[in-house]
């Protein structure tokens, strides 16, 4: 046992600069940690895009409506396994569920996860997707037949009624996801900022960071995602919609930065005890996340390539030169800062979960967080937690937004993104 | 009014789903669990019957009272005799043969080695200054103030 210890303490210290607790060393909320907060954010963001088109009516992202969604469901089914790898039995993960602790905030976004999941993207998901099963399930021969036909839930009335009650429902369920998105990815900001022990992360501006951020990353995913799947099935992207997309990433970005800014001036101009390890933390240990690559790659850059791209669509630039920027360009530009915005928003997940754990409680002193390549809680790992929902994402884009409607099932407009626009 | 099929097929879902929750809550949920507090209570006889490692200091006193009078006159007093020794209840058991471990130097290291962070009256040390050999040679750690009896004899002469 003693021999341990020592063990432990040779391997650690040298990790270790300044005073720094005991329990302090190791750094306990690993990357793993990083990714589920990272991952909600995506869910979260993706429903809110498409939530422009049902409740805002931005027609324009019709194209990338069911995409999004798609998107939201296949990350949030990938959400909790981070979270579950993290814990190291995953297997114990359905007692929290059994014997639910209605005073542990952690306990309870369980049924924030399942009410998110249930009430909120799986029926809007049902509703706006009923007509389409009921038409494939009786085109569809085999299995994919059944699947379509159990999913109508025996529902199969196409009246003209029943549609309307269907975009109805759709929308009314819209209405209530926001704030159900709001409150799944406020709540993870929410588990960081109530910890008060933690100057970093103890902060009311952290529930709206991670909300605000997680938008960005979700359009930003959207965005992404719209372009590749364009790509591989060689179809014309609708300039339209992208544009719309890129307008509410510019609009999103710009106000997550702006917040962020002001989280970061408000602590510099109060100047609390902890600011000045917080500043050494952040010009030392997070400069290659935080100003390099969250605020310049992950910020900055995006916004300047988005703002001058954006203004070239503007009526005072074609007037002066007569043209605006080339689709092409314009694509390239969007697919650059959509990916410079989903890695920028990780690493502010990164530079939030292992930054504030790098520092002492004592404010005197610093530890290193080393990851490991193997193991359950290393690079291997997160890697596969970070595929996985584009995996089960194409599992579902091919299942539920086939490039050609099963023949005899009549196509939609939501069905055929690119095809429609083109 | 008629309520709409899919409102119908949907309920019964919630219900079919809600229904299922409720069941496996009440097999999946221990017997004793709740009696006592959040937990389950049968969990307590089962942690007592877990064998012991740790013995506590007082039962080092019932064997080695010189050292533990030394000990309580000095200023490591507060400590654990199992913090620099480890767990001691096999030890307890079976005094002849299984033997506590005896702590080196850089187990005084761990406390007292120069650290800028700790404050100026907590005795500290360079090691590559002061360290020659181990701490035992001039320090008894059970009481630090005295001096090992061979080093004070050799300083009288």
């Amino acid at each position: 046992m003693t021999n341990e210890v020592l063990q432990t303490a040779a391997q650690t210290l040298p990790h270790v600069s300044g005073y720094v607790y005991p329990n302090e060393q190791n750094v306990v909320w690993s990357v793993l940690i990083v990714l589920y907060p990272y991952i909600t954010g995506l869910v979260a963001g993706a429903f809110i895009l498409a939530s422009l088109v049902r409740v805002f009516r931005v027609t324009s992202l019709e194209p990338a409506y069911r995409l999004c969604l798609l998107t939201s469901l296949a990350f949030l089914l990938g959400a909790p396994l981070p979270l579950l790898f993290h814990l190291g039995h995953p297997e114990r993960c359905y007692e929290a569920m059994m014997t639910p602790h209605m005073t542990s905030p952690m306990a309870m976004f369980g049924f924030v996860y399942a009410w998110y999941l249930m009430v909120v993207l799986l029926l809007e998901l049902w509703f706006d997707y009923r007509r389409d099963f009921v038409k494939w399930g009786r085109v569809t021969p085999g299995w994919k037949g059944w699947m379509y036909r159990i999913f109508t839930l025996g529902v199969t009335d196409l009246s003209e009624k029943a549609l309307h009650f269907d975009h109805q429902a759709s929308k009314v369920i819209t209405v209530i996801g926001i704030p159900s998105a709001i409150l799944l990815h406020g709540y993870v900001g929410f588990i960081f900022g109530s910890i008060k022990a933690n100057p970093l992360w103890g902060n009311v501006l952290m529930p709206i960071i991670f909300i605000l951020s997680a938008i960005v990353s979700g359009v930003a995913l959207c965005l992404f995602m719209y372009m590749v799947l364009c790509w591989i099935r060689r179809q014309p992207v609708d300039m339209a919609c992208l544009d719309s997309m890129a307008r509410a990433l510019f609009a999103a970005l710009l106000v997550a930065a702006a917040v962020e800014g002001l989280d970061w001036f408000h602590r510099i101009y109060e100047a609390e005890e902890s600011i000045a390890i917080l500043k050494q933390l952040a010009v030392g240990k997070l400069f290659n996340t935080l100003i390099i690559t969250q605020a310049i790659l992950g910020a900055l850059l995006p916004l300047l390539l988005l703002g001058f791209t954006l203004l070239s669509l503007t009526s005072f630039f074609r007037h002066r030169f007569a043209h605006e920027l080339f689709p092409v360009v314009r694509r390239r530009i969007y697919f650059l800062s959509s990916v410079l915005v989903l890695i920028g928003v990780l690493a502010m997940r990164w530079n939030v979960v292992i930054g504030g754990q790098l520092f002492s409680k004592s404010l005197r002193g610093f530890t290193t967080y080393m990851m490991e390549l193997g193991g359950h809680e290393g690079w291997g790992m997160a890697v596969v937690l970070l595929i996985f929902p584009f995996v089960l994402l194409a599992v579902f884009i091919r299942l539920f937004l086939p490039e050609k409607p099963p023949a005899g099932g009549a196509p939609t407009e939501q069905s055929r993104p690119a095809e429609a626009a083109a | 009014m008629k309520v709409p099929p899919q409102i119908v097929r949907l309920l019964i879902v919630t219900v079919v789903l809600v229904g299922s929750y409720f069941v496996a809550k009440s097999l999946l949920t221990p017997p004793t669990f709740g009696e006592l507090g959040w937990y389950r209570a049968a969990a307590l006889e089962e942690l007592a019957q877990h064998k012991l490692t740790y013995a506590g200091k007082q039962e080092c006193e019932v064997c080695h009272d010189d050292i533990w009078q030394m000990f309580h006159a000095g200023k490591h007093q507060t400590l654990s005799c199992e913090g620099c020794h480890g767990p001691a209840m096999r030890h307890v058991d079976d005094p002849e043969n299984e033997h506590l471990l005896k702590p080196g130097s850089d187990q005084c290291l761990r406390c007292h080695q120069q650290n800028p962070s700790r404050p100026d009256w907590y005795t500290q040390i360079d090691p590559e200054e002061h360290l020659e050999g181990e701490c035992i040679e001039c320090h008894i750690p059970h009481n630090p103030t005295e001096m090992p009896e061979e080093e004070e004899a050799s300083s009288e002469q």
